[in-house]
């Protein structure tokens, strides 16, 4: 008996000690060790101005840097990058920023804001031959101007609420003017930036390795000797995690493997997950009957149970929350109880399907049939697309899915070769000035497949930019959004989890909703 | 040793014709194997048939409620990641399997046939001709060759079956036909009964359809039936693929794919029972079809 009592002080002494040395490790970081993470697929493209996968800044992200970043300890917020300060005229027309001293990049030249002027413009104005992927986020940008060597100055046309979290977009990476210079497209070419790694070797289809760049401008970062982002397919990836061969993944898994993964990995794996960018929505072709008719559009949305559907749909799918364009969790979304007012987000099923009924009878199409079409990809458009057809089916609509490659989806949707649609967005960044853009009418935004103008839209669109106050804003961007969700030209239902599996030895990764950007790779650490 | 008109393969004029359930014991005697198959195929096909009868549940209808449930008395073989219950999903499936193998194999064997007796009897350049095309066609695996005319010519559904589907199976099995009924016809064409309707002024349609291809019944039957468990497996392989029939519309291949995939380690019955759908239905058709080799093939009933 007493030898027991000294064995179970003796584990508890231990245990405590073991446990003080565990956070003593997290808060002290260590030096050193290389972080092997996995990435399905592979970057489209090694410019990142002409960039839109995931796959792109999962490889190209540690390598740059950009003006202003998310800051991923109080996101959404944003903090300096290159940006060592910033102000703002009181017009919200000009936005002047004063560079750290001393940033070099990787080819030794000091960095100045002739660079970042060069790279912005790149962005806004392509010279011939280059893609830029976000030439019109920067639309109401006037000029840039680097009036001396760390002063860039932004001169805005119009008032924009949103601009600084658009300087902080991760795409908008830095490169260097004179290379640009002697030719527009070097960085499709040559990955050299002023972030904290160097690039060691691209093989394509298998892997990209980079090393720590000792001439980084921010002091004592980074702190990994380097990392290596290994290619893999989707089922490689969860062996390769579940086998410990790789530390992490940064896109999110869906739930179904995290029991596989943990089974394997014990106590050697954590999961972080946040509300996710991805939404998953349906778009109708409104210059095609009978979906041009708002009574079937509505009825099509209000069939939906998105509050019966969204638990079980958790356990078997990546999608987790009932969702309106704006993440739940964000700043200016929608509060629940306007939520639940909104056609097709009420509680009350049996109502929403007999109005359906009634909807669709009334506009003369009872029994209506369509072509859902669907992107390939499993994960999560087949259990997203399955559902849906089931609640169709419930007030007597039949639905035939055709599933088609990522390609062909994108084709058939951009081209309005289609009736409904399984719609999706995955934003990097939260202000609405960018998530709500892609909504207006289909003659302002590229990225609305649907047809439908509406003049109402770019008028709240617009008050919601030139509204500064924050409280006011939420107000302005909270009837934008119900007038949205009210015309039914494209209907939101779910949004994604981000869950992540990292490895425990991974310290210092904050997971913030947006799986597009990697994050601040500089600041991981591995516990030895 | 006596040879009467039995042992030599003549009919005896003076006995009645047997029925057709006397050909069956006297089939399940020689081949029970066989005859096994084509009672398990059978079985499968009344079973599709009387789906919406026999069905304990809707296939379609999603239960969340009944979510992963292990095999038990309301749900005999399961349900899988949406509640729908399996042995439903099979009794219905059973109806697209058989027939999109029915339907494609019976196109491509009689295309294939045809083209194999044609070839056959115009012989020359003609012969060389087809049977390079043939050649061509031989050398892609039948996989391959139903990927890419499925590829090609996307979907059109008739009657709640996608027939370009069906033509993409059907195809790759027409020159596999072709090569065997084309080797037989060779032999049909020497014959001196074929010599006189030539002789007689026959044309080349008659001679084919009425002189040469109902002697060439037993080849085509035994690659029909071949064929239809190739068929079979074509359509769960394309289903599988993403390339075949589509969900919801319950498909013993799509029924291995998709979220199967994510949980069969949760939920094994999800694949289980499928599987073992297709390869019932695949084994049943070749045991048919060898036995139906062996009891059509005289040499064999001389031994």
């Amino acid at each position: 008996m007493k030898k027991s009592i000294w064995v179970a002080v003796g584990v508890l002494a231990l245990s405590f000690l073991g446990g003080q040395g565990a956070i003593a490790q997290d808060a002290k970081p260590v030096r050193g060790g290389v972080l092997n993470y996995g990435v399905a697929g592979g970057p489209h493209t090694l410019d990142c101005h002409g960039g839109s996968s995931f796959a792109v800044l999962h490889h190209l992200g540690p390598h740059y840097s950009t003006l202003l970043k998310t800051n991923n300890k109080n996101y959404p917020n944003v903090i300096g990058d290159l940006a060592e300060s910033w102000t703002v005229s009181n017009d919200h027309l000009t936005y002047t920023f004063k560079l750290h001293d001393n940033v070099k990049f990787h080819d030794g030249t000091t960095l100045t804001s002739e660079d970042v002027r060069a790279s912005f413009e790149r962005i806004m104005n392509p010279p011939a031959g280059v893609i830029s992927s976000w030439r019109s986020m920067y639309g109401d940008v006037k000029s840039v101007e680097a009036p001396d060597k760390d002063t860039v100055v932004f001169r805005l046309s119009a008032p924009n609420s949103g601009m600084l979290s658009i300087f902080g977009s991760p795409w908008a990476c830095i490169y260097s003017a004179a290379r640009l210079k002697e030719d527009p497209r070097y960085p499709e070419k040559t990955v050299m930036g002023t972030g904290p790694f160097q690039l060691v070797e691209y093989v394509s289809g298998s892997h990209w390795t980079g090393k720590r760049f000792d001439g980084y401008f921010r002091s004592g970062l980074p702190y990994l000797d380097g990392f290596k982002a290994i290619a893999l397919s989707s089922t490689a990836l969860i062996n390769a995690l579940a086998g410990g061969q790789i530390d992490a993944e940064f896109r999110g898994i869906a739930p179904a493997d995290q029991q596989r993964i943990q089974a394997s990995r014990g106590a050697s794996i954590r999961f972080e997950e946040a509300e996710g960018m991805g939404l998953f929505m349906v778009s109708f072709n409104t210059k095609v009957k009978p979906y041009d008719d708002i009574r079937v559009r509505r009825a099509l949305t209000l069939a939906v149970d998105r509050w019966g559907g969204i638990q079980p749909m958790s356990r078997i799918s990546t999608l987790k929350y009932v969702s309106s364009f704006q993440r739940p969790g964000a700043p200016d979304a929608l509060p629940q109880a306007q939520l639940e007012k909104l056609p097709g987000f009420g509680r009350d099923i049996k109502a929403a399907r007999a109005e359906a009924k009634r909807l669709l009878a009334e506009a003369g199409v009872p029994n209506l049939k369509f072509t859902l079409i669907n992107r390939g990809p499993d994960m999560p458009y087949a259990p997203f697309a399955l559902y849906l057809i089931d609640q169709w089916r419930q007030i007597g609509v039949t639905v035939d899915q055709q599933v088609v490659d990522t390609a062909n989806w994108a084709q058939r949707r951009t081209s309005g070769n289609f009736s409904v649609v399984v719609d999706v967005t995955g934003d990097w960044g939260e202000d609405p000035s960018f998530v709500m853009a892609r909504f207006l009418s289909s003659d302002s935004s590229f990225n609305n497949p649907t047809g439908f103008s509406d003049p109402k839209i770019e008028e709240l669109f617009k008050a919601q930019k030139l509204e500064f106050d924050p409280v006011k804003r939420k107000q302005s961007v909270n009837a934008l959004e119900n007038y949205i969700v009210g015309q039914v030209f494209t209907m939101p239902v779910f949004r994604t989890v981000r869950l992540l599996p990292i490895a425990t030895k991974v310290k210092n990764y904050p997971v913030v909703p947006v799986h597009n950007w990697l994050g601040d790779v500089s600041e991981i650490w591995l516990s030895p | 040793m006596t040879l009467d008109a039995t042992t030599i393969g003549m009919p005896a004029r003076s006995r009645p014709r047997p029925g057709p359930w006397r050909k069956f014991v006297r089939f399940a005697a020689t081949q029970p194997l066989g005859a096994a198959g084509l009672v398990t195929v059978l079985v499968m096909a009344i079973a599709g048939a009387l789906a919406p009868y026999i069905a304990p549940y809707d296939p379609v209808a999603i239960s969340f409620g009944d979510m992963l449930a292990p095999p038990s008395w309301e749900h005999p073989l399961g349900t899988d990641n949406f509640g729908r219950d399996i042995l439903s999903r099979i009794l219905y499936g059973a109806r697209t399997a058989i027939i999109m193998g029915l339907v494609s194999a019976l196109i491509g064997s009689t295309l294939g046939a045809i083209i194999g007796v044609a070839s056959a009897y115009f012989g020359g350049v003609i012969d060389l001709m087809i049977q390079r095309v043939v050649d061509i066609f031989l050398s892609l695996p039948i996989i391959v060759l139903a990927l890419v005319v499925v590829a090609m010519l996307g979907r059109n559904l008739v009657l709640g079956f996608d027939f370009n589907l069906i033509l993409a199976i059907s195809i790759p099995i027409v020159p596999n036909v072709a090569r065997v009924v084309r080797s037989s016809a060779l032999s049909i064409r020497e014959m001196a009964y074929i010599d006189s309707a030539r002789v007689a002024g026959y044309s080349t349609r008659r001679i084919i359809f009425r002189h040469m291809a109902p002697n060439l019944m037993a080849p085509y039957l035994i690659m029909l039936t071949a064929f239809i468990a190739q068929a079979i497996l074509l359509e769960a392989s394309l289903s599988f693929l993403g390339l075949g029939v589509t969900e919801p519309s319950p498909a013993w291949g799509l029924m291995l794919a998709g979220n199967a995939v994510d949980f069969y380690r949760q939920a094994p019955w999800m694949i289980i029972f499928p599987g073992v759908a297709i390869s019932l239905a695949v084994f049943s058709f070749n045991l048919l079809g060898d036995s139906l080799r062996d009891w059509l093939d005289p040499k064999s009933r001389l031994r």
